[in-house]
């Protein structure tokens, strides 16, 4: 499916309706080159299932994990991760990733998931969302 | 009292040995074994060669450290480790190595938070002399690669975050701006260095929340609109590129700057410090100096420019006020990559 957004609340409104297909154990695989609007879109993903604390750029920590208080979703942790800086895949491993993908309370996005493409082959429920930002207009690809 | 720290939360693997004698300081050895080198040929700090060379590092260094302080194990008090905030796979080398030390030579051991280091560096000068008194309360303006945040503190006691940035790191906007201008790794010195009497007004550039009447900061989309401006130039010759970053850099400067006095003013401060890899940057130091000269009545310090970027004195400092304040075991003390302050 392929969204236009030409402002923040067309992405926000993109991410609202991405929301409502969340059960749960899903990985929100987000491709899209610097400045595409990936954290932005994660921000927004968060906010609208719960997340109360500020959700930053996980560049430096490779991953933060944030609890969402939301009653109503089955939803209780968003796990957010950032392959920018990575090389191997392994290193993720290392970082204790494999307890939160596909876990059924939780919710893992995935900024540059290109970079770890096959090691998410053996993982199911992924939503692949590819970014990109021309003439003012951010051009959102869902899968 | 004789304090040996370590710290690894990021790229830099470091140690050192700081003896205090009620307000006098001495330095008695401080080691960074500096991955610069490994990290360049990456475009940045690939996080699972950093905790290899952690490893590689840590017990070489220790042992180098304690040959120039010229100091056996049993002289010294305190160790003091950094525990977070940090890539978990970093921090592990540093804590677990601190622990085991902690244990085997029976000494008391202080978790040490990153951001706390950084604001402690400011409390010496050179390599011995007396503490800095530092007038309370303070303000500190913490920004590297991982953090950017406006710290108010009413003694050494008692830190609080008054604002940070909502997405992005001053340090990682400098490091994501040298790769889309081509320039190398780490961002920060490289494009200061460029900046250098070039045209800071020659790319209109946004300063990001500057009327956002808090203390928060967002640099992500000042990286976009570089990426946008950089996009249609048409002659990105070196004059341009030096244009470019002297207009980011200022747009930065402005932000940070701006939003520091202000919270000085509203907390009616008496000292502004500054911490942090970033604060190293030559026109952030002094385009701050200025700012806060013009404030009646405050104070500004500023870490020593090796004490800037990660280092093991910063730890010790921080490990040795934290001590007086109580001890902790080391069994409890666990690594915690989102360490807040």
């Amino acid at each position: 499916m392929k969204y236009i957004a030409k402002t923040n609340q067309d992405t926000y409104n993109i991410a609202a309706k991405l929301s409502k297909r969340l059960k749960g154990g899903e990985i929100v695989a987000l491709e899209g080159d610097l400045g595409a609007g990936k954290t932005t879109f994660t921000q927004y993903l968060a906010k609208i299932l719960g997340v109360k604390k500020q959700v930053t750029s996980p560049t430096f920590v490779l991953m933060k994990i944030y609890p969402i208080t939301n009653h109503q979703s089955p939803i209780t942790n968003l796990v957010h991760v950032d392959c920018y800086r990575l090389d191997d895949p392994q290193e993720l491993f290392y970082l204790g990733i494999e307890e939160y993908l596909n876990k059924k309370d939780t919710l893992v996005v995935i900024e540059w998931a290109d970079k770890i493409r096959n090691y998410l082959k053996k993982f199911k429920k992924k939503i692949w969302i590819k970014m990109k930002f021309k003439n003012n207009k951010r051009i959102i690809n869902i899968n | 009292m004789i304090i040996l720290a370590i710290e690894t939360s990021c790229d830099e693997t470091a140690v050192a040995v700081l003896e205090i004698k009620g307000q006098n300081f001495k330095v008695l050895a401080n080691l960074v074994s500096s991955q610069i080198n490994i990290h360049k040929k990456y475009g940045g700090v690939v996080p699972e060669v950093a905790a290899r060379k952690h490893l590689e590092h840590i017990l070489p260094l220790l042992d180098q450290v304690l040959k120039k302080a010229k100091i056996k194990p049993e002289k010294i008090d305190l160790i003091g480790v950094v525990n977070g905030p940090g890539l978990i796979t970093s921090l592990i080398v540093g804590v677990e190595t601190a622990k085991t030390l902690a244990l085997v030579w029976q000494k008391p051991l202080v978790p040490v938070n990153h951001i706390k280091a950084h604001i402690s560096a400011n409390l010496i000068e050179g390599n011995k002399g007396k503490l800095r008194k530092i007038k309370f309360p303070a303000l500190c303006l913490v920004v590297s690669g991982g953090h950017t945040s406006l710290v108010l503190l009413k003694n050494l006691k008692s830190f609080k975050t008054i604002g940070q940035t909502r997405d992005d790191a001053v340090g990682e906007a400098f490091d994501k701006v040298a790769k889309i201008l081509g320039l190398g790794y780490p961002g920060g010195p490289i494009i200061s260095k460029k900046a250098e009497n070039a045209d800071t007004e020659y790319f209109k550039l946004p300063r990001p929340m500057l009327n956002s009447h808090d203390f928060d900061f967002s640099f992500s989309g000042l990286k976009t609109a570089v990426k946008i401006a950089w996009g249609k130039e048409k002659f990105r010759d070196e004059k341009m590129v030096r244009n470019m970053c002297a207009s980011f850099q200022q747009a930065c400067l402005d932000v940070l700057i701006t939003k520091t006095i202000s919270a000085a003013q509203k907390y009616k401060v008496k000292s502004v410090l500054v911490g942090g890899g970033v604060a190293a940057n030559k026109e952030l130091r002094s385009q701050l100096a200025t700012a806060v000269k013009n404030l009646k009545e405050v104070e500004f310090y500023q870490p020593d420019l090796h004490l800037t970027t990660d280092n093991a004195l910063m730890v010790a400092i921080a490990a040795y006020f934290s001590y007086k304040e109580g001890k902790s075991n080391w069994k409890n003390i666990k690594v915690e990559p989102n360490l807040e302050l």
